[in-house]
Order: structure tokens, then sequence, then C-alpha cells
């Protein structure tokens, strides 16, 4: 036997088994191991075919939502100015600055939102805020302790730069609204809401009704808002618009992109005159080389929709083919100035040597 | 023999299953893995939807202007041939308001609370043995359902509310849609229905300029259906193909007309002291974009033309008989 064990060692063909028979146990035995394999077989498919149709259905409206803030890439529009603090980021509440419930009322809910999921708060609405370079949202629910119908909403938008904060607010003011200064920022009362901007950010807050009750909050709210948020000194258009040529800051807004629909306009300050219907613009650019390229380009766009008429110095204007009113759009430095829709040649030349004139003065950054 | 026979056989077998292409018998393979994905059941709405049959008695828009909600409801469904012509005794009916925000109803982001208890008690008074309120809104359903005041003023009423949860969605087949000819459906509140009506406040919207009694139906879809943004009047048209309701209610007793869909300023909304009824939701829609957001110097939203065009309809309500009642 052991002579034959060792023989087993030196078996040349490896593939043959050194006995010429298996033995019944050895059959039985794979028989067993192969049925056992089956059943294995046969219970994963089986359970294959009964898994939860919800893995494969998983919708927003349907489970619960996880609350993360994404800070992604907006679409389009600046993105610089002071970042918010990385304690701020990091914070559960997002922006929310601390205890702000006034006394009588409970804050509800802190939830934030990134351009990822902002759609789950404000499906449908969420296009706006991201064409001017959305960044997150954090939305605080505050509830009258006494009355759960009576409540208050701060949506608390983070747009990346005053700028669009600003453009942002302007959007969304009914036509005659007066925005108030307030040092860093611009705010404005609606009968059951207020909206202010502070630095890169951009605040809502609603009431669900417009008592004595939700007033009260609102008043409170505002100065707390105004003071807790990080703001920066308006930027130089509303200086240059509200500060020199005195136009209300409600009438000035900006554009981050597709300028009066020209492609190539991009951050341009606008400001409405009286007449509703005038408009001087204004768009710093990086050297006098690009703000002459994009005036040359404005000039041609305005007059793809009229035809062109000469003005004082030899000034072209466009008069529109359609409107009849005029505009023109000129380079100096880095800047380009411009008016658009003005009732006549005059009317707009007088507006331009306005705006040319407030331009000069301008800070230079 | 019977060995090399039995190995060969094994190798053969599995050599089969491993390299055979994806559609051959027993191939194991699974390049995508949707074979390993179970088979989900696939519904339809009934063919004709839940459309009663026409009537040249009655008028096709019911208009009624007023203050009193439920009067107002009342008017408009009488104007186009009362309940019972639509409900019948023992029915089961589904109502689906537009529950989409979490705002006060005074904000008018969603459907006033007050019309559609009156929708419900009306509905009731035909006889009807269960009335089901449903909406999938992306916001906490709960919270939309409470703060809107929809959910107590369904309850109040008598009716089920259906909040959406993840087992109550179905994949339904629409033939014909271009976005949604397969797509999870709030499915749940739908099974045994015989009646659905829809009843949508008039709003202004970013994306589709008026968001009214067709776009109410995109509340039903469930999955991740923010990205039909991109074609927002393509997947309108969808909605259009997807449900032929009893009969649609247009909620103008006021009307969020800036700043839409989601509101939040007093300011954005005015008074419209109008609802409208009738079984054409695409002529309805048309009405309220002229009369109440009144917008009737500015181009319809694409949707309705494209709808029209797809034959789901006609948006153009000048072709049709009006009823107009004023009421208190």
């Amino acid at each position: 036997m052991a002579i034959q064990d060792e023989d087993r060692l030196f078996v040349r063909n490896g593939l043959r088994h050194y006995r010429r028979r298996y033995s019944l146990t050895e059959v039985r035995v794979g028989g067993l191991i192969f049925v056992g394999l089956a059943l294995i077989a046969a219970w994963v498919a089986w359970r294959g075919g009964q898994a939860d149709p919800d893995l494969f259905s998983a919708a927003p409206g349907q489970v619960q939502r996880a609350v993360v803030v994404v800070p992604g890439e907006a679409q389009g529009a600046l993105r610089a100015g002071p970042a918010p603090s990385a304690e701020a980021r990091a914070s559960p509440r997002g922006i929310a600055p601390e205890g702000l419930a006034p006394e009588g009322w409970t804050e509800r809910q802190v939830a934030l939102f990134g351009p990822d999921n902002v759609y789950e708060k404000i499906n449908g609405r969420e296009g706006y805020y991201k064409s001017f370079g959305f960044e997150s949202l954090t939305f605080v629910a505050l509830e009258f302790s006494a009355d759960a119908s009576v409540s208050v909403d701060i949506e608390l938008y983070d747009q990346g730069k005053p700028e669009n904060a600003l453009g942002a607010f302007a959007g969304e003011l009914p036509p005659e609204a007066a925005a108030r200064a307030h040092g860093l920022g611009l705010s404005y009362r609606a009968r059951n809401a207020l909206y202010l901007t502070a630095g890169r950010y951009y605040v809502r807050v609603v009431g669900s009704d417009e008592s004595k009750t939700v007033q009260a909050a609102l008043d409170h709210l505002g100065p707390k808002l105004e003071g807790a948020l990080p703001g920066e000194p308006l930027p130089w258009a509303y200086a240059l618009f509200s500060g020199a040529l005195q136009i209300p800051p409600a009438r000035v807004s900006y554009s981050a992109e597709s300028t009066f629909s020209f492609g190539f306009f991009d951050a341009a300050w606008i400001a409405l005159l009286e007449d509703a219907e005038t408009e001087l613009f204004v768009s710093r650019r990086t050297d006098p080389g690009a703000a002459h390229k994009l005036a040359a380009e404005l000039e041609r766009g305005f007059l793809e929709y009229g035809e062109a008429a000469k003005g004082k110095g030899g000034l072209e204007w466009a008069k529109d083919r359609y409107l009849g009113r005029f505009s023109a759009v000129i380079a100096r430095g880095n800047m380009v100035l411009g008016v658009r829709g003005a009732k006549s040649i005059e009317a707009g030349t007088a507006q331009l040597q306005r705006l040319e004139g407030a331009a000069a003065k301008a800070p230079a950054q | 023999m019977k060995q090399a026979g039995l190995v060969g056989g094994l190798a053969a077998g599995a050599g089969w299953a491993a390299l055979a292409p994806s559609d051959w018998p027993l191939s194991l393979k699974d390049p995508t893995g949707e074979l390993g994905k179970p088979k989900r059941r696939q519904l339809a709405l009934p063919e004709g939807g839940y459309a009663v049959a026409p009537s040249k008695l009655h008028a096709d828009l019911g208009i009624a202007h007023g203050v009193d909600m439920n009067a107002m409801v009342r008017g408009a469904i009488d104007a186009i041939g009362g309940i019972r012509r639509f409900v019948n005794p023992g029915e089961i009916v589904l109502i689906k308001p537009n529950v989409a925000f979490e705002r006060a109803a005074a904000l008018g982001a969603t459907t006033h609370p007050e019309v559609l208890g009156a929708l419900i008690r009306v509905v009731f008074e035909a006889g009807a043995s269960e009335v089901r309120v449903a909406d999938n809104p992306i916001e906490s359903p709960e919270s939309c359902f409470a703060k809107s005041g929809v959910q107590r003023a369904a309850v109040e009423a008598g009716a089920r509310v259906y909040l959406p949860s993840p087992g109550d969605f179905e994949l339904l087949s629409t033939p014909g849609a271009k976005w949604i000819e397969r797509w999870p459906f709030f499915w749940r509140p739908f099974v045994g229905v015989h009646k659905v009506i829809g009843v949508a406040p008039v709003k202004d919207h970013n994306l589709c300029h008026a968001s009214m009694t067709t776009k109410n139906w995109y509340g039903l879809l469930g999955g991740r259906r923010n990205q039909f943004h991109q074609d927002i009047h393509g997947i309108i048209t969808d909605l259009a193909r997807m449900m032929r309701p009893t009969f649609v209610l247009l909620d103008g007793t006021r009307v969020l007309f800036r700043s839409g869909p989601t509101g939040g300023s007093l300011d954005d909304v005015r008074s419209g002291q109008t609802v409208v009824a009738s079984t054409n939701s695409l002529a309805a829609d048309a009405y309220g974009w002229d009369a109440l957001l009144l917008r009737k110097d500015k181009d319809k939203p694409a949707y309705l033309g494209m709808a029209t065009e797809s034959g789901l309809g006609d948006w153009d309500y000048s072709k049709l008989v009006l009823e107009e009642v004023q009421l208190g």
C-alpha cells in the first residue's frame, strides 16, 4: 500500500485518476454537492425575480429626502467674491444665523439645498436663481407657537457674488417697488414678505399672511438678517446709477448673461429710466480692447433690428424698425456705456453724456 | 470515456452560458444589467381615459364669477351639464389638486382648499361612494398638504387623502408620448377609480409661462421628473396625452401672475374671482391665459399649440360654447 501511495506522486498524466473507478460514496457526495448547488442557484434565481421594485424606482417625490448641500457649478454667472466662512459651510444650519425665531415663534425646520437638489424645494423656479449663479439655499421654517397656521419661511440664497444677489433680487420686485439701501445691501418690504440682499446673499422672508403677527415677525427678522449676514459694499454700478445719477436702486438690475438677448453680452448693469422705456447700460470689461470689441458687436446687434442714424459727434445710433426708439453704445477705457430705447437721438445723447460723465468718476475697480 | 464525456459536456454547457449572446437561450450574458432586474408591471389608464360622452346640449366651458367659492364651483359645473352628467351613484372619484408647494393658500401657488372642499361635496351629492384626493409634490408631501390647507379641507369634506409613498408607483404606459411612454406613475389612488377630476390654480410659471389644468397632471408622475424641464412644453403635451379626465376645474379665485410657480409675495397675487369647468383642459387653460393671467396680447404657451396639433384637444375656445354666470 505504501508503495502504491508513493506511486501516485509520480503519475505523469495528472488528468488521469490513479484509481480505475470512483467509489460509490464519492459519487453520492458529488451528487449531494450538485443538488446543493442547484438549490442555491434556484434560490438565487427566485430571489432575483422577487426583488423589491422600489430598488429601481427611487424617486425624489417618493423617498424621504436627505438634506445635503452640494456646492456645484452654477450656470454662466459670475463666480468669485468672499466665500462664507468654513464654519458656515460646515454648519448644519448652512448660512442661517442662530436665534432667528422671534419671541413666541418656533423654528420648525432647517434644510439645505445645493444646485443638484434645489428643485426639490422650488421645482420650476430653480432655473431663475441658477441663471444668477446660485450656489446654495438655506431654508428655515418658523411657526407661530400659538397658531401653527401662521408661519414665516426664510429662504437664504447664496448667489456667489453681490451682483448676482442684486440681480435676482431686482428681478423679483414689482416694477413699482422702491427698494431701500441698508448699508451693505438693499431691501424691500412687500405686504407679507421681506426681500433683502447682503453681499452675495439674497434673502426672501415669506409670511403666510399679512396679519399683525406676521408683520411683527418681519420687523424682527429684517434687522436681524441684515446684521448677521456677512455683507459687502454695494457694487460700483449702484454708486454710478443710484449715487451719481440718482436712479432708484430698484430700477437697477444686473444681467449675468445674454443681455438684451445678445448671447455675447454678459455682466451688464442696466438702469431703467422713469419713462419705463429708456435704459442706460454699463459693463466693465477686462481691458480697453475688450470694451471696444464688445461695443462694436453691440452696435452691429442694434443695427440688425433697425437702421443707422447719425447723431452728435458722428456717433452712430440705431433706430429700431418696430419701436422707432434709438440705441447707441460707446467704449470708454475698459467700460462699455450705452443707451437703449431712447425716444429721440437728442434725448438719448443727453442721457449718454450724463452716463459718460458719471462713469468718468466711477472707481476703477 | 464516460468521465471525459461528462467533463466535456459540462465545459461546453458552461462555455455556451458564458459566451452565447444575451438573447440566446440559457445565456448568462447581461451586458447592461437590465436582464437581472425584475420585470415590473406595466399598467395603462383606461382607453379613452375617464372622459364621459360629449354632449351638444351643454356649454364646453362653464365660467362662474363671484366671491363665494362654493357657489362658483357649483355654478361652473352646472354650466357644463351638472355633476350628475359626470358622476354616477356608487362611483369612486379621484380629484387631483395642485399641492406642489409648502405655501399658504392665499399665496396662490396651490389649489384653494375652499374650492377643493366645495368640489368634493358636489361630487358626493352625485352619489359617489368614495372621493380620493391625491398629489405627489416634490417638496415634503406631508408639509405641502398641511400648510396649503388642502388636507384639512379634503378630510373635512369626507374625502380620503393619498400621500405618496414608495410602493404607490407603477410603470404607466402612455403610447405615443415622447417622454413618458413608460414612466412611474402615482398608481395606488387610481385603483378602482371610475372618474378623475383635476382642479388647478392659475399660475405664472418660470419655464412654461403658465401652469394650469394640463400642467397639473405633472404631479402624478414619479421618477426624476425635474429632467423634463429641458422640454417643458413637450412634457406638458405628453401629460395631455396621458390623462383624459372626466372634467377639469380651473381655480381662478386668485391668480399668481408673477414669480411663479412658487410665488411667495401677496403682491404677486391678484383676485381672479373666477372658476372655470370644462371637459377640454386645453381650452380652459387658454381661457385662463387670456382672461385670468391677462396675457391675451401675448403668444399662448407653446404646449397648447403642440397638444392641439397632436389631436389632443383644441385650445381655441372661441370655437366653443361658453356659458358665463355671475354669482354672489
